[in-house]
Parts: structure tokens; sequence; C-alpha cells
């Protein structure tokens, strides 16, 4: 009984010492939180709540329509609005999710974007490919503009005296999707937009 | 005191101890010397106290001059100098703080320092009437180029993904990334230091790295202490010049050649302007060219691109064939020069 004891405590105590090790601001250093095999963070959670450097501002994923020369645009439409807050939602807001996974996907866009590890190049080809397909579920297309371009903003929303923030634009993207047996090619986000 | 305050005293101490150890491990591994490399010191006017690597490819080579970047040491060279020296004489040192150079300048540390330290190396080692040519990556890219300004009497300059001082103020993606560098440097020697360089995740580092032959040495770089504490160092002083524009580029009378990573060029559409007007600072003959399929850290550190950038390098080093000669290997020896102090 006294082994069992032991081993429980010992079980508990190298849980504990691994969720603390796994608190660092620093992603780099999350090397135990390997050890959750399970690979959703629930074993070892997450404290940090986004320290040190916590989100003020919402991503907002705006689009244009382009003639064929790629010359002539539409003005920039928002693919999505965000929702504003009611009291309700500190119960029940599902649409958060939405909001929160578009926050992700920026992010990934933006973070690390000249390290050049090959694991980052290619989770950011695979987010501009996510982003392109879900603007393109959400055109209202124009006769005689058949390509898209996406460009990623930051903006804090509820403060109107912050400038936006220009963060990227996309290359053109047809906005019918060419069909092909292969898996279509990502393209990266190649352009920065001065503010 | 309970089962469970025992086991986490006895786990966390374990823990704590395993970190210290691997520590103490890195940095006692970081102060070997590179084994077929003349090993030389170098007294610079600055105090500082600089391990120097060279391979001689017989009288009269050119000679390549290497500078490693932020948080790199003369590792990061060896691969592709080790390439070159049978044509070229080679050196490659680690600026004060790094592996085994000692720092002795008592002044708050300024990147002057590191490119009084550069021409003092130069100067001890360079063979007399050589055709010498400056190599620099990343931040060390900046630093020869403002050693080629104090210098002079040189062949060329040669940037190898150079960091340029205006880049924070430039462009808003290396702003961005720079906040992360920040923080990476802000908690990184504290970490290290308690043996938290066990828990740091290089597997995105070194699958970079992975055909490096030297990749057991680049990965214990990573977790020595004196790593971290020069390259906060550096930082330190580097990052609010950065953010606060800099200073213009000296203008050298060499030719000043850029070779840029893919990534760097299409991460940020200014980067080519930098690139461009470091070449603008030397003479017409500088050119800007881009190694496809490379990463900032790949491109000197990487077996997948090395033919590619060595075939750069070679094309912009003026070929001596006249001189060429193969390099025997040559055993480790200590020689110790003296700038003049």
């Amino acid at each position: 009984m006294r082994v069992v004891e032991k081993a429980v405590c010992a079980g508990f105590a190298t849980w504990f010492v691994a969720t603390v090790l796994s608190q660092h601001p620093e992603r780099s250093y999350d090397r135990a939180r390997k050890l959750d095999k399970t690979g959703t963070g629930v074993l070892i959670p997450n404290w940090r709540f986004f320290a040190p450097n916590p989100a003020v501002e919402d991503q907002h994923f705006l689009y244009r329509l382009a003639d064929e020369d790629q010359q002539e645009h539409t003005e920039w439409r928002s693919v999505y609005d965000i929702e504003p807050r009611r009291w309700g939602h500190a119960l029940w807001f599902p649409g958060r999710r939405h909001e929160k996974a578009i926050f992700d996907v920026a992010s990934t866009l933006l973070q690390n974007r000249a390290s050049g590890m090959p694991t980052q190049t290619r989770a950011r080809e695979a987010a501009v490919r996510l982003i392109n397909d879900f603007v393109r579920t959400r055109i209202e297309p124009t006769e005689g503009y058949p390509y898209f371009q996406v460009l990623l903003v930051r903006y804090a929303g509820y403060d109107h005296s912050e400038k936006p923030v220009y963060d990227m634009v996309f290359d053109y993207t047809p906005v019918v999707e060419p069909v092909e047996d292969a898996p279509t090619e990502p393209t990266e986000p190649t352009k920065e937009v001065a503010a | 005191m309970s089962g469970f305050s025992r086991s986490l005293a006895a786990i966390s101490l374990g823990v704590l101890g395993t970190g210290l150890a691997h520590q103490a491990y890195a940095s006692t591994r970081a102060l070997q010397a590179h084994r077929g490399w003349q090993r030389h010191e170098v007294t610079a006017e600055t105090g500082n106290v600089l391990t120097v690597h060279r391979r001689e490819a017989g009288p009269g080579a050119p000679e390549l001059f290497f500078e490693a970047g932020l948080m790199n040491t003369s590792t990061s060279w060896l691969m592709l100098a080790e390439r070159l020296a049978d044509d070229f004489t080679v050196t490659v040192y680690d600026r004060a703080g790094y592996r085994s150079s000692r720092r002795g300048q008592s002044e708050p540390y300024q990147l002057g320092e590191s490119a009084s330290d550069a021409v003092d190396v130069v100067r001890a080692l360079r063979a007399e009437g050589s055709e010498v040519s400056l190599v620099g990556h990343s931040l060390g890219g900046y630093i020869a180029h403002r050693t080629a300004a104090l210098l002079g009497d040189l062949a060329r300059v040669v940037l190898i993904d150079p960091m340029h001082p205006q880049e924070l103020v430039a462009s808003r993606a290396q702003r961005q990334g720079s906040k992360g560098l920040d923080l990476s440097l802000r908690t990184g020697p504290l970490t290290v230091a308690l043996g938290g360089g066990l828990l740091m995740d290089k597997r995105g580092t070194l699958r970079v790295l992975s055909d490096n032959p030297y990749v057991a040495m680049l990965r214990a770089e990573l977790s020595a202490l004196s790593t971290w504490t020069t390259g906060r160092r550096e930082w330190r002083f580097a990052y609010p010049f950065m953010l606060d524009g800099g200073a213009p580029l000296g203008e050298l009378d060499v030719p000043v050649h850029v070779i840029g990573a893919s990534e760097t060029l299409q991460g940020s559409t200014e980067q080519h302007e930098l690139f461009t007007s470091y070449v603008a600072s030397g003479t017409p003959a500088g050119t800007l060219r881009e190694v496809p399929g490379t990463s900032h850290l790949g491109i000197v550190s990487s077996a997948a691109s090395l033919d590619a950038v060595e075939a750069e390098l070679r094309a912009v080093l003026a070929p001596r064939t006249d001189a060429a000669g193969v390099a025997s290997p040559v055993p480790t020896e200590e020689v110790t020069h003296d700038a003049g102090r």
C-alpha cells in the first residue's frame, strides 16, 4: 500500500513540475509539454494567458476583386465582421471560436516569417491556403473580375483613434478554384503594405 | 512533510540538477578548439582576448576572414570555410564572450568594439601582401562592413544575408520578428543559467542544420551560458540602435557583394532595397545575389544549400588558381598575438 501511495505522490509531483516548467513565457522552452502525448494540451495546461504579450487587436481579412490583367480592382471588402460583445456572451458565445480561429491563422502568418524553419514554412503555406479557401466561400462575385486578393489588417475595433495596421497582401488567386486532380500549390504572401 | 511534498522536493531538485549538469556540459563543450585548425589567441586593443582558428592554403593564397552573426560562433562557419580551405586561407574567430574568447573591455558594449576587435584579428594574422576579403553573416555582416571601413586595404566584402541597421525602421515584418527575439534574449540567460537549456525544444533549429557535420557542437552552443549572455549584451545595444534607425552605412572603396537568402528576400519587399543599399555603399563591381531555397540561418549552416552558397561565394571571390594548393591537415596549435596594448 505504501508503494502505491509513493507512486501516486511521485506521479502527481512529476505532473506538477512538468506543468510549472511549461509556463515559461518563451515558447521555445516547451519541451516538457511534449510529455502530453494526447497532443491536446489537456494534460499539461497552459496557464500563460497569452503572457507576456496579450492580444489587444483583432485580425481582419479584407479582399478585393481584380480583372484579368490584375490592373483594375474593386474596393476592399470585409470578409466578416467582429460581433460586438454582449453580457450574454460571458455565458454562451460559440461565435468566438470563429474569431479565435481567424486570430490563430493570422498569427501563424505573422510570426517568425523569416525563420526559415521547414515546419513554420509549411504552417504558413497551409494558413494561406486556408484563408484563401475561406475567403472564396464568402466572395460576392462581380463579372469581369476573375481574381481576388486578400489583405490582412490589425485593428483595435473599439478605439477608433487607433490607426489600422496593414500587415500583408496575398498574391492574386482565382475566384473559381481551378479543378485539378493534384492539390494546388499554396501561394505565400510576399508583399507588405505600408501603413 | 507529506508524501507529495517530499516527492515534489525530490523531483524539483532532480530536474534542477539535471539542467545544471546539462548547462555545465554544454558550456564546457563550447570551449573546445576546432580540430584540424590552427588555434591562435589575439589580444585586441580593447582588452578583449579573442580565440581565432585558421587554416592556411599555402603561400600567396587569398585570405577570407569570417564574422559570425548574433548568437552564432566560429562553429557556424566551419562547414563552409572547410569547403573553401583548399583555395583560400580561411580564418574564423569568436567575438568577445562567445566560446573561449574573453571580454576585457570595461566600457559598455557597442558594435564598434566588435569592429575594432575584428580589425585587430585581421592585422594580427594576415600574411604580408595577401589579398584579404571579409565575409559576414547576419549581425556579423554589419560588423564586417564597419570593419572594412576601419581596415582599408581589402579586396572585397561579402555579406551573407546581413542585418541592416535600418531594417527595423524599414520593415514591419522585421520589427515584429524582433519582438520575439528580444523576449528570447531577455529571458534566455537566466533560464539557461538555471539549466533551462534542457527544456529548449531545439528540433526546429536543428532540422535546418541536421546535415551539418558540426551539429553536435552547434547544439551544445545553444545551451551554453556564454552564448546567451554574450548574445544579450550585443542585442541590448543593437536593438535600440536599430529601432532608432541605426546609422548610415559608411562608404567603402571596395566592392560589396550581398548574398541573400530567398526567404529573407521574399519575406519583405523592403529587404531588397536594404541589401541594394549595402551594394551601393561599395564600388560599382558589387553585386546582389539570391540563393533559392535558403533561410537566414540555413544559408551558412545547412548542408542542403552548401553547394549553392559555395558557388555564389566563389563567383564573387576572384579566383587565384596560381595560389591554390591542397591544405594538409594541421594539428591544433596555439599562437599568441598582441594588438599593441
